[in-house]
């Protein structure tokens, strides 16, 4: 419900925001919480609720996209290396070793710094470096089932492979992945700002939530809620999502049916 | 008991965040209401002092002085980013150094004297001055030393400064003699960036040097800190007044700043504007700016490439420029607006006043750029220097309001870099820079030369006037050259200054002596802890 709520939030900002997110009221910058500006303003006098409520529109697209993206590439990897085992197995997991010894930030560095720091580049980015710890999870779950009754009925049955993999075996591995997917957004949101300060990131005017963390931190002693209020739609958005996880793996998990 | 279930951690997780959020909400609610214009204001009088109240020194003590960058090397002759500069008052001397009114006073050399037309300078040295490693400094030190700055193999950017001079030789023991290839005034100044070194310690000079300044280096961990110790052995007998100087790293400039106010670091170096703010009414630190300064923000345009190579286009660009609030939104009010776009600063010696103004005035940067047929502009800024988010949001209110688009860019620093390495064109692009200049004009209008600038601007009459300059020994000859420098520079308009300002360095107020230098650097050498 939360989480519905944030999203229509973020697609109804021009109808919600009470300012537009550049409009500028420099002699109030800084504003705490009032009537005028309800979640104070930032430090060129723009209102923080209008920015915060656009704002979320980049976030929330820029990380759920890039989640998306790493589950579709972590995924199947996963579900292949920890069905097929043996060489397949330690190719795709040594590759992935090498790919995890570079920091992830270096890595989104990397590929921003080649193509630009443009949107479309900054989600390939994020969805690459949290592709790994997808695989690495999808791997461990599916290792734990592949030997189990039902798998082998299925091979007794003559079910092809991929069928194996994706339709017996997959319901039974997405307890932990998506856990991991709430937790991979919370991680592209906050990376995504690390991007911004280097200069990789979401561009101005244009703001994220996590722009306006990494922006707000260094006025924390004066105006904790320029980071206060960022925050806390980010722990909403999080919290919201984990909650759904939660619900998601209730109605998939064949074992609760 | 009831095992922990994710779910429920969640719940509880979410209320609690709640209550504390409720909590911050009113109190945030219960502050004061929307403040006054300027709410975070500059601190005034004795919070911005230039220089901590002398008093008779105290002997003792370890001051610790943390700076958001590691210290990368100890080459005088090639410091690579300023921070690095930041161990020089302890490690080196010089022939000359400067006083708080930003003269050339002596240092190594006790005396000088000029000949032959100002062509030939001949200084005598302090005797009894010894390295770190207990070696007698002499003339031999001073020829190498500064022969090594003008050597181009090294790549000092210092050579510029010395390249008028000819040769060094010794005169004995201790005194050398410079002689130039032609007359030059800021001589004693460009001295000051010649550091005294040992020769034997040259390939190590990097990451082991040894100097004659006050305190020798006994400590160094990289991107961690410097340890510096008081040498017995200092000239300067009685100095210096600490046991001990360590010059911490602190990455994140926050955490620097919680450092500082809690005390674990005596001094801030490089306090940017918006924590110059947050400290006014901090009762035990104090924010120390130099009394006079050159530190200059602009925007540089290239003047060899479309649509900037036109002065009307520079000329629009400095009407679409919200000084006032960009002075507001990016340094706190701390800085003076250049109205006339002089880069002279405001009460220089060499200020020639009288300039009209250039007005923020959006219709008629519209119509300029109109008529040049500009529509679209792009601007590219070091992502590093926080200044320039609100700057370029502000800038781009004005386009927008003109009809332009402006498409922002904060990039990697490497990046910028390479977008402003000299020769570069970047047509079509505003971009940004910091100039520290020295005081003399003939180092501060370096910056505007043929070949010495980053933005391709080129012009004969103000290369030559500036020779000139350079090399006039009257004092009235040379401002009434460097009135005429500015007469071009206002013409021409090859940079759209922003703001002159002030470095901000913050100090507890236990540390007495200290000033800011004009290059913004804090001077550190004669100080104590009176605590």
């Amino acid at each position: 419900m939360l989480l519905i709520l944030i999203v229509l939030a973020a697609v109804a900002a021009p109808a919600l925001a009470p300012y537009s997110p550049l409009e500028m009221h420099v002699p109030d910058r800084f504003s705490g919480p009032t009537f005028a500006y309800l979640l104070g303003t930032d430090e060129t006098g723009r209102d923080m609720l209008s920015l915060i409520l656009y704002a979320a529109r980049i976030s929330l697209t820029v990380s759920v996209t890039a989640e998306t993206l790493a589950l579709l590439l972590g995924v199947p990897l996963g579900v292949l290396a920890g069905y097929r085992g043996g060489l397949t197995d330690d190719v795709i997991m040594r590759a992935l070793d090498g790919f995890l010894a570079f920091p992830g930030i270096l890595l989104a560095l990397t590929i921003v710094g080649m193509f630009g720091p443009h949107l479309q580049f900054l989600i390939l980015a994020l969805g690459i470096i949290n592709a790994p710890y997808v695989t690495r999870i999808m791997r461990a779950a599916v290792v734990g089932e592949r030997g189990k009754d039902y798998v082998l009925a299925a091979r007794a049955l003559g079910a092809t492979v991929p069928r194996i993999m994706f339709r017996n075996i997959l319901p039974n591995c997405l307890s932990p992945l998506t856990v991991q997917a709430s937790l991979g957004v919370a991680f592209a949101i906050l990376t995504e700002a690390s991007l911004s300060f280097l200069g990789l990131g979401v561009q101005p005017p244009a703001a994220s939530w996590g722009t306006l963390l990494q922006v707000g931190y260094s006025y924390i002693r004066v105006t904790p809620w320029y980071v206060l209020f960022p925050g806390l739609f980010i722990f909403a958005t999080v919290w919201s999502l984990s909650m759904l996880g939660d619900a998601l793996r209730d109605a998939l998990d064949p074992r609760l049916r | 008991m009831e095992a922990l279930t994710r779910r429920r951690f969640l719940n509880t997780a979410l209320v609690g965040v709640g209550a504390v959020s409720m909590g911050g909400l009113l109190s945030a609610c219960a502050q004061p209401a929307a403040p006054a214009p300027g709410a975070i204001q500059a601190p005034a009088g004795a919070a911005a002092a230039t220089s901590v109240a002398p008093a008779k020194p105290k002997m003792g003590g370890t001051f610790t002085y943390g700076t958001p960058q590691p210290i990368q090397t100890f080459d005088p002759d090639n410091p690579g980013l300023a921070n690095n500069r930041n161990t020089h008052p302890g490690l080196f001397n010089a022939l000359t150094k400067f006083d708080e009114e930003m003269n050339p006073v002596a240092d190594l050399a006790e005396s000088w004297e000029t000949t032959n037309n100002g062509l030939t300078w001949t200084f005598k040295l302090r005797q009894g001055v010894k390295f770190h490693s207990g070696r007698q400094m002499t003339s031999d030190d001073v020829k190498w030393s500064i022969e090594r700055i003008l050597n181009p193999d090294t790549g000092s950017p210092f050579r510029t400064a010395l390249a008028d001079i000819d040769k060094i030789e010794p005169d004995g023991k201790y005194s050398a003699r410079i002689q130039l290839k032609n007359p030059n005034a800021t001589l004693l100044a460009a001295l000051y960036d010649a550091k005294i070194k040992a020769p034997e310690n040259e390939k190590e000079l990097a990451s082991k040097a040894i100097g004659t300044g006050p305190y020798k280096l006994t400590e160094y961990l990289v991107n961690d800190r410097v340890v510096l110790e008081k040498y017995g052995d200092y000239w300067d007998k009685g100095k210096p007044y600490m046991d001990k100087v360590v010059i911490k790293t602190l990455a994140d400039p926050t955490a620097l700043l919680t450092s500082f106010t809690s005390d674990a670091v005596d001094a801030y170096w490089q306090l940017g504007s918006k924590f110059v703010a947050q400290l006014q009414n901090d009762p035990n630190h104090l924010v120390l700016q130099p009394k006079k300064s050159t530190a200059l923000t602009l925007f540089m345009l290239d003047a060899a490439s479309e649509p900037f190579k036109d002065v009307k286009a520079r000329q629009a660009l400095l009407h679409l420029m919200d000084r006032k609030t960009f002075l507001e939104v990016a340094y706190f009010g701390l800085g003076t607006v250049p109205d006339s776009n002089n880069p002279v600063p405001p009460a220089h010696p060499f200020e020639k006043t009288g300039f009209p103004p250039i007005p923020y005035d959006v219709k008629k940067g519209q119509e300029l750029f109109s008529a040049l047929g500009v529509k679209e502009l792009a601007f590219k800024a070091p992502a590093v220097n926080p200044e320039w988010k609100p700057i370029s949001e502000v800038l781009e209110r004005s386009f927008n309001a003109a009809g332009i688009t402006l498409t922002i860019e904060l990039q990697e620093v490497n990046e910028w870099l390479k977008l402003v390495a000299i020769g570069n064109k970047w047509p079509g692009v505003i971009t940004t820079n910091i100039y520290l200049p020295g005081w003399d004009p003939a180092l501060m209008l370096r910056s505007w030369e043929t070949g010495n600038n980053r933005h391709n601007y080129s012009n004969k009459e103000l290369d030559d006037i500036l020779t000139r300059g350079k090399r006039e020994m009257d004092p009235a000859k040379r401002k009434d050259l460097y009135g005429q420098a500015q007469d071009t520079l206002i013409k021409d308009l090859p940079t759209a200054q922003i703001a002159h300002w002030k470095w901000s360095h913050g100090a507890h107020k236990k540390m007495k002596g200290m000033f800011v230098r004009y290059d913004g650097f804090l001077e550190w050498r004669d100080a104590w802890i009176d605590a």
